[in-house]
């Protein structure tokens, strides 16, 4: 009974452990579930606040255009390198998944940067390195520059986040195309037009939906709204074909596997109740009744039942935890190789039980149909 | 007690044609037991009763038939069909109607008479092997509702006292020997005082002296208790301590079924064996005795 329990406790716990936190992570990238615009557009804080009241709306932040979103960072004895910069607020889902809830829900200062995997590999960044930031501009045929002091926050890893970007506060987003725009940044002490009150306008935006399937109802929401967007579809459908077909494979497995431990834990219930059919006929010839004898039967084989459930949980715990440890250095992105949570030990333990009490109660019903006096003497 | 065999024969041949005594504690006519299976076995009781303290003993080749008259004594077999079937315990006034219990399928009452009315001893002893020998013995008494603790502990002192198994009481029955196995089988069917005692056979795995003492227990400690016992082996019984009862088979032809009747034993060696004298250590069973087997 053992010896089939603990494969297939050991196909769920993989497949909840690799397979599961593969499967998860992949539908839960944040990536996959970006919907951003496409071409030239203007949209103004008013379109923002109402997309935001959409209920598939995880995030949404705007962005200034792609033109003027870039920086110059100076490290010293390194070379100066230009970056791509994004604006992050709290609760970026690209952020979710590297950072504590306190760096997650910190809100960017002026002068607060994350930098992606990459860049902190060129310039030699890490978490509280102090840099320099510097911004350009041409006005007539002169080139400007300003600076300002930046410290990194945070380094987003490589598979968030592939190419070489700053993420920074809208704030300073807005301040820089401003600045690239001539005018005068006060808060940064860099020189330039005074700026006049006016609405902002945003080109771009960065928009999470909650699930997956949340990202084609606000593709078809947003083109009611005439916004033309790229969504991830190609891999969205790839993430939920791979979802399902491991999850067909894994059901395919434990039907097999599964099957075999019961129908050996069926047999095996089968078994003892025939061979302890003559105690059983003794025992209803000192008058015990069928039902009591039926109980009997049945808690005798939940008794075996919670012994084997326990041998194989403790069999299938000391293997799943010498799979993790073997294969935890080498897929650290994977928590862990094989794991059941307590609920899912629990019923399975628990099935194993019911189906060996059942069979058991099935055996001796069947067995019963026999007169007491055959059974004494047939075995 | 039955004087002599030949003169037993003719006293139950008188008894077979007599009313039925409403002491009797069994009393069954024209009990009837078909069995399928190659031309097929059918065994007919026409006349068969006993009463308090009689001991019976049925013979009969291997596969006569006495097993199944036994089983349908127990109440764990139902016959094809009966005039009279009925069951009588001692010390009370009710006669329990076990055709009819069958043809109502009350099995409740069946299990009820077992537990408190009836001792089986099987062929191999029939101890449960899960249960140390003393667990066996006090499991009928324990299982009869309403039988004093005081009568139980007595009654097994004086029953594991006299049956010699004493040191045999926290072993379990695969750890005992199975002549051992047969005296604590005896226990266990008496320790619950039941009315009426079964013994299948109950020395056909015991070597002779063994079996001689057996047969002396169950003689010895069914002084009120009805006792029936089935053998094959003939010599054993005709003692002059038991009625002895036969099963004898008419094979038919190729497709008729073998009938099977059973009549009193009238077929003695013409010198009948002296009576042999009865067991003379005395059993109380309520206070222990001394023991046959020390």
């Amino acid at each position: 009974m053992i010896a089939f329990m603990v494969p297939m406790l050991t196909v769920l716990g993989i497949k909840d452990g690799i397979v599961g936190t593969l499967t998860r992570r992949l539908l839960e990238n944040p990536r996959n579930r970006e919907i951003s615009p496409i071409g030239t557009r203007s949209f103004r804080p008013d379109f923002f606040d109402k997309l935001k009241t959409h209920p598939d709306v995880e995030f949404l932040i705007p962005e200034t255009r792609e033109i003027s979103a870039t920086i110059n960072l100076i490290v010293q004895d390194r070379p100066a390198l230009d970056i791509d910069i994004y604006s992050s607020a709290p609760g970026d889902p690209l952020l979710s998944e590297t950072f504590d809830p306190q760096t997650l829900n910190h809100q960017l200062g002026l002068n607060e940067i994350y930098v992606s995997q990459s860049v902190a590999e060129k310039l030699g960044l890490e978490a509280g390195t102090e840099l320099i930031g510097r911004v350009g501009r041409t006005r007539g045929t002169r080139a400007e520059y300003s600076r300002l002091p930046l410290k990194v926050m945070g380094v987003i890893p490589i598979h968030i986040t592939p190419k070489d970007n700053v993420f920074c506060s809208l704030d300073l987003m807005r301040m820089i195309e401003d600045y690239r725009s001539g005018y005068a940044i006060p808060e940064l002490g860099w020189p330039g037009q005074e700026r006049v009150e006016f609405v902002p306008l945003y080109s771009r935006f960065r928009l999470y939906a909650k699930d997956l399937d949340g990202v084609e109802r606000l593709r078809l929401h947003l083109l009611d709204e005439n916004v033309e967007t790229l969504t991830q579809a190609a891999q969205i459908k790839l993430v939920k074909d791979l979802d399902h077909s491991f999850t067909v494979v894994f059901l395919a497995l434990f039907v097999v596997v599964g099957g075999g431990a019961f129908a050996s834990a069926a047999s095996g219930s089968i078994d003892q109740v025939v061979k302890t059919r003559r105690s059983l006929a003794v025992l209803a010839l000192l008058g015990i009744s069928k039902f009591k004898l039926l109980i009997f039967t049945m808690f005798q084989a939940a008794l075996t039942g919670l012994l084997a459930a326990l041998g194989a949980e403790v069999l299938f715990l000391l293997l799943a935890k010498t799979l993790n440890a073997y294969f935890g250095g080498n897929m650290s992105a994977i928590d862990e190789v094989c794991s059941l949570s307590a609920f899912k030990l629990a019923a399975a333990g628990l099935i194993l039980i019911l189906f060996m009490t059942t069979a058991s109660g099935c055996a001796y019903t069947s067995l019963s149909d026999i007169e007491p006096s055959e059974g004494m003497r047939d075995v | 007690m039955v004087s002599d065999p030949e003169n037993f024969a003719k006293d139950a041949s008188a008894e077979n044609s007599a009313e039925i005594d409403a002491d009797n504690i069994l009393a069954c006519s024209d009990l009837v037991k078909t069995r399928k299976g190659g031309v097929g076995y059918r065994l007919l009781v026409e006349n068969l009763t006993i009463g308090k303290g009689e001991h019976l003993a049925l013979i009969g080749d291997s596969g006569s038939g006495k097993s199944t008259l036994l089983d349908m004594i127990a109440m764990i077999l139902k016959p094809d069909s009966a005039g009279e079937f009925s069951f009588k315990p001692l010390g009370s006034d009710k006669r329990n109607d076990l055709w009819r219990i069958w043809q109502k399928a009350n099995y409740a009452l069946f299990e009820g008479l077992r537990r408190s009315e009836l001792g089986y001893i099987m062929q191999t002893g029939g101890l449960l092997p899960f249960l140390t020998v003393a667990d066996n013995i006090t499991l009928p008494a324990d299982l009869k509702v309403g039988y004093p603790k005081s009568d139980r502990n007595d009654r097994f002192q004086a029953l594991t006292s006299t049956l010699g198994i004493t040191h045999l009481l926290n072993k379990l029955p695969s750890t005992i020997s199975v002549g051992e196995r047969q005296r604590c089988a005896i226990a266990r069917a008496l320790i619950h005082a039941p009315s009426l005692v079964l013994a299948d056979e109950p020395t056909a795995s015991l070597d002779p002296p063994t079996a001689d003492k057996v047969f002396e227990l169950l003689l010895d400690l069914c002084k009120e208790s009805a006792l029936i016992v089935s053998t094959h082996e003939r010599n054993r019984v005709l003692t002059g301590h038991f009625k002895v009862w036969q099963i004898t088979c008419q094979s038919g032809s190729d497709t008729q079924p073998i009938e099977a009747r059973i009549s009193p034993f009238t077929d003695f060696p013409k010198s009948a064996p002296e009576k042999t004298p009865a067991p003379t250590v005395k059993v109380d069973l309520r206070k222990g005795a001394s023991s046959f087997f020390h």
